[in-house]
């Protein structure tokens, strides 16, 4: 069996976007409608599947930071930030303002910590009409674009592709 | 005194819970206080920090920086974590250089609940308020605003959607009262471009008619005896946006004609001016009633009413919503939760009957009332059939009159005065709607309001 490589995630975006519904999904598959605004911030762990590349698997102990979100772009402690390996960079589809207030974040998180990979996620899918995903989803993808990552839209609250967003943090971590 | 068991001391002044790391972080020396806010170890010794502090993952370049005492200090402030008795406590983490050889780095942990609590109250508020408000203003959510998967909402959703995408065209929304008609209004609104453009809601029974020309067309000052100053009405305040106008059936009919001028026309005077004023806006006009029956009493202008209903949107009564009805009451229990503070989780399955076989003649305002009064007074974690207090039916009090006069008689005056009261109260001051409560004209009951000098309080 492959050694388990603890590692420390940060998941950064504005205010009241899902960061911590994402986790609280993810690690212990529940979901409240009620909002409570995170101050500084929580760790939590969670081992994830084995994944392969090339032959070789690798087992990942994600240490998770559900960090206070920013306000408007505005951030509060980047010691927060010091070490992460990765980032899941979470914006609100009911708020496509979110996209633009995430983009100095993501510049500052990517200069502190030497390049890591990063997925931006596009949260609160189940509250989009059909017709307007579309365009949303392109947005979003143009904003991956320009930071080469990749780019899911989740839901915290029926979980859609909510697992696959950290899996695909892990997999960009061992390229 | 060494100056090592100084240092001790001071440290243990400090109400913090400590660690000595060596070079290959692990613990060599620890006090009491962390020991009880880290239940779970009977010893640290030669544990990796890691371990025990899992916010230390991922710093061991901070580490290094600390043992070669290029960086002095380091804080994580706020940590949220579950360790004593399972309640959310916060801590402060400070990490320091020593420069001790045999143990380079210390970190103090100091409880920073009472602080971190008051600081998420406020950051809380602000948040929240700032997160629904938002909410309100995005096409989305405005979507989703209405509740319910039954099929007269679905109508009603897929007819928003429709009319949205034709910017100008004017709107009529028919329904009962409290069915929702200013919402309907608000998303229309809300999903053209002119979201940023203003949304200017006027409920025309709620003036008298002397008022409404006044607040419509504006006026120039010295207008009349009270025209202090210049006041731009609300055909100009809407321009570029949208005008909805309520209970547009209360407009009286020489006013229409000028209605329908500005509509033709997109032009009007300011009251006393002689100069046009050019407004281009979307008139959304909504009515509870039948307009096609003031048409052939002559209450309403024929070319009025086919100027505004190109589009007729139909708000359906609640009773027509079938398990949606249920879908509203429980978001108006979250919404309740919220702003009292309460933790409702449900309703009983006596309450959701109840609710269900009542006919709602004020619709979902009605509904939002009864759950409002029943999260006041409920105790238990689902509002019960006990809770939700609903009036008898209309007419059960006093069947045709039939009212008994007491024993000891009664003050005519003072009864007329009190149903003239309640009829307003229950239509929240709106005259036309009190008048029909107690099955009157609105001159009429205006006449009576004046006979008591209750048109001013009204
Ligand atoms: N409908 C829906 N609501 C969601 C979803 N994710 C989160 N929410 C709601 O959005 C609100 C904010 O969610 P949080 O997870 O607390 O947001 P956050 O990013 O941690 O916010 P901060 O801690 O203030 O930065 C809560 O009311 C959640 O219930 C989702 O996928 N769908
Ligand atoms: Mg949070």
């Amino acid at each position: 069996m492959a050694q388990i490589i603890n590692k420390k995630i940060c998941l950064l975006g504005e205010y009241g976007a899902g960061k911590t519904s994402m986790i609280r999904r993810f690690v212990f598959d529940l979901f409240s409608d009620d909002y409570i605004t995170t101050i500084g911030v929580k760790v939590t762990e969670k081992v994830l599947p084995p994944i392969e590349r090339e032959n070789k698997l690798q087992q990942f102990r994600f240490m998770i930071w559900d960090i206070a979100g920013s306000e408007e772009g505005k951030i509060k402690h980047e010691n927060y930030w010091m070490g992460a390996s990765g980032a899941l960079i979470v914006t609100d589809l009911c708020r496509p303002k979110t996209f633009s207030c995430t983009s100095s974040l993501i510049e500052k998180f990517l200069a502190l910590n030497n390049n890591p990979p990063i997925v931006i996620v596009g949260n609160k899918t189940d509250l989009i009409p059909l017709t307007e995903l579309n365009s949303l989803e392109t947005t979003l993808q143009e904003m991956a674009h320009t930071y080469r990552c990749p780019a899911l839209l989740t839901s915290a609250k029926t979980g859609q592709q909510v697992e696959e967003s950290f899996i695909r943090l892990a997999q960009c971590m061992m390229e | 005194m060494t100056e090592s068991s100084l240092s001790t001391i001071i440290l243990e002044s400090l109400q913090a819970g400590w660690i000595f790391l060596d070079q290959d972080l692990r613990i060599v020396q620890f006090n009491s206080l962390f020991q009880t806010w880290h239940p779970h170890y009977q010893t640290f010794d030669k544990l990796s920090v890691t371990e025990v502090l899992p916010e230390t993952v991922g710093l061991d370049l901070l580490f290094k920086e600390l043992i070669s005492g290029k960086q002095t200090a380091f804080t994580l402030s706020h940590i949220e974590k579950e360790s004593l008795k399972k309640e959310t406590g916060y801590f402060n983490l400070i990490f320091l250089s020593t420069k001790i050889p045999e143990k380079p780095i210390l970190i103090l942990l100091f409880n920073d609940t009472d602080f971190a609590l008051i600081v998420q109250k406020v950051q809380q508020q602000s948040y929240e308020i700032k997160l629904m408000r938002s909410l309100l203003h995005t096409k989305t959510a405005m979507a989703s605003g209405l509740i319910g998967s039954s099929e007269p909402i679905n109508r009603l959703r897929n007819m928003i959607e429709k009319v949205a995408s034709v910017p100008y065209s004017t709107i009529l929304i028919q329904g009962e009262t409290g069915t929702g008609k200013s919402l309907v209004a608000y998303m229309i609104h809300h999903l053209t471009d002119k979201r940023d453009r203003p949304f200017i809601e006027f409920n025309c029974a709620a003036v008298p008619e002397t008022l409404l020309e006044s607040e419509l067309f504006g006026y120039e000052k010295g207008a009349f005896t009270h025209a202090a100053a210049l006041k731009k009405g609300l055909l100009e305040e809407a321009n570029g946006g949208t005008l909805f106008l309520d209970e547009i059936g209360d407009v009286p009919i020489n006013l229409q004609s000028k209605l329908l001028t500005v509509l033709e026309s997109r032009k009007f005077r300011r009251l006393g001016s002689t100069r046009e004023t050019t407004s281009k806006f979307r008139l959304i006009a909504a009515t509870n009633r039948n307009l096609k029956i003031m048409l052939e009493k002559n209450k309403f202008r024929e070319d009025l009413f086919y100027r505004i209903q190109v589009v007729t949107i139909n708000c359906p009564p609640l009773r027509d919503l079938g398990d949606d009805l249920i879908s509203i009451a429980q978001h108006f229990i979250q919404n309740y939760n919220r702003e009292f503070g309460k933790a409702v989780k449900n309703l009983t399955p006596e309450a959701r009957h109840k609710l269900k076989h009542y006919d709602w003649p004020g619709n979902v305002r009605e509904l939002r009332n009864v759950i409002e009064r029943a999260m006041i007074f409920s105790e238990g974690p689902n509002l019960g059939a006990e809770d939700i207090q609903l009036p008898q039916k209309p007419g059960q009090e006093i069947a045709n009159g039939d009212v008994s006069l007491p024993e000891k008689g009664l003050s005519f005056e003072e009864l007329e005065k009190g149903l003239l009261r309640q009829a307003l109260e229950r239509s929240s001051g709106n005259q036309s709607q009190a008048a029909r409560l107690l099955n009157m004209s609105r001159d009429t009951f205006r006449y009576r309001l004046e006979k008591y000098n209750m048109l001013e309080s009204s």
